[in-house]
């Protein structure tokens, strides 16, 4: 049975890549849905976990962003901040019960991390200060660029407020400035980036006239 | 210890203790040295393992009489690649703090030496039940060899066992044990205690043998070969 000939062999590699390809697409077609739930309610829960802390019983409705071309004003905001590697994914207005809108919130994503692609949740109140930032999926080197995802490094965003925020080296007060990781300025910068990705999509929003 | 060979428990005792991959065999390192931070990831990342290295062993084992001897290779890589995308789909799914704990190393299961080897070694030319017993026995004693690992790193490097905090208030964690350099300092520190073990074991095993040589020689009476055995 074990002879070499290249028909034998041809029609064995056939098979087995036959029985992989079907262990596979059932294992595929199983998973698709629970994967898909738990990426919804991964996002689900970062958009509560951006919220100020008397705000986590908001409402989220997404927005539709191709309505009136703001995709493409969007775009067009991020590219004239020079900014390449951001782009936002979502947006959604989170209300509160009596469908007041308390804060916009952005789904972001930059290319330009150390480890690749960083995709994160950014709150945006209606004031157009920085509520909270929550990350769906970052993989910077630990200890370095993967503190941002933890606290208290997480929190250096909250309340930041601006056109555009500037990382600098020190702790700082000002509103526009944000005190990077040292070791970890490629992490910072693709986050920075990204945070003034969503600001200035939320300017897009707001100037538009589309919000209140 | 005398088991019937390839029996499943022979097979266990063989993963675990005889031909452990990680003290004894040492195959398997990367993953070792990379994953073994804490306890908890080793735990995920020897259990992830040994379910591939299951599944692997038996299906290999199925097929191994269709599988020519030149086309080794291609279909085992085939299998294993296949098996790990199965388990991620299914930690994806199902256990997704288990998929952010261990990342981007389920991936590199697949270049894991101690699945290769094993197709290698057993499956490729054993019946399915014992190549079932070798795979558990072989990912267990990985998943031994993972926490022992993790649990010095963590302990000496955090502080914490299972992220239950061990040391007193007042310890200061030295922090090389989580790095690189501290893996292969505490994995050649477990591995030089195993060998001693080991060496200790053996070396009292043999002046056993040659006094009990001895004595029968001497009972029957060839004392002068009892004085050369």
């Amino acid at each position: 049975m074990k002879k070499d000939g290249i028909a034998k062999n041809t029609m064995v590699l056939v098979i087995m890549t036959l029985i992989l390809g079907v262990i596979l697409g059932s294992v595929h077609y199983v998973t698709e849905k629970p994967i898909a739930a738990q990426e919804k309610k991964q996002h689900d829960e970062a958009l509560i976990a951006v919220m100020p802390d008397d705000q986590k019983d908001a409402e989220f409705e997404t927005v539709d962003l191709a309505k009136d071309g703001t995709d493409q004003k969007i775009k067009d905001a991020i590219a004239a901040e020079g900014l390449t590697a951001e782009s936002i994914d979502e947006m959604n207005i989170a209300k509160d019960s009596s469908g007041k809108e308390e804060a916009y919130v952005f789904t972001v994503t930059t290319t330009e991390g150390y480890g690749g692609t960083i995709q994160f949740v950014l709150g945006v109140d209606t004031e157009g200060a920085i509520t909270g930032i929550s990350f769906l999926s970052i993989s910077e080197t630990a200890g370095l660029g993967m503190r941002w995802a933890q606290e208290p490094y997480i929190s250096r965003f909250d309340g930041k407020k601006g056109d555009k925020l500037t990382l600098v080296k020190t702790t700082t007060d000002k509103e526009d400035e944000v005190e990077a990781i040292s070791g970890s300025t490629v992490t910072s910068n693709a986050i920075t980036n990204g945070v003034n990705a969503a600001l200035a999509a939320y300017k897009v929003y707001t100037e538009g006239g589309a919000a209140k | 210890m005398s088991l019937t060979p390839n029996s499943p428990g022979e097979r266990i005792y063989n993963g675990i203790v005889k031909e452990n991959p990680t003290f004894v065999t040492m195959i398997g390192m990367c993953p070792t040295l990379a994953v073994t931070t804490s306890v908890i990831n080793g735990i995920g990342m020897g259990l992830t393992t040994m379910v591939v290295l299951v599944l692997s062993n038996v299906l290999i084992s199925l097929l191994r009489k269709i599988i020519p001897d030149s086309l080794r290779m291609p279909c085992y890589i085939g299998v294993i690649a296949s098996f790990v995308t199965v388990v991620e789909l299914l930690l994806e799914a199902y256990l997704p703090s288990l998929n952010d704990a261990l990342g981007l190393y389920i991936p590199l299961i697949v270049v894991n030496c101690i699945i290769m080897g094993r197709a290698e070694a057993f499956a490729g030319k054993n019946p399915v039940i014992p190549s079932l017993f070798d795979g558990l026995g072989m990912g267990l004693g990985f998943t031994v060899g993972l926490v022992c690992l993790g649990a010095v790193r963590e302990l000496f490097g955090s502080g914490t066992i299972l992220g239950f905090q061990i040391m007193p208030k007042a310890y200061e964690p030295i922090n090389i044990f989580i790095l690189a350099p501290g893996a292969f300092f505490v994995l050649a520190i477990l591995i030089a205690i195993i060998q001693k073990v080991n060496n200790t074991k053996a070396e009292k095993a043999a002046i056993e043998a040659q006094k009990q040589r001895r004595q029968i020689l001497q009972a029957a009476g060839l004392v002068a070969a009892a004085e050369k055995a």
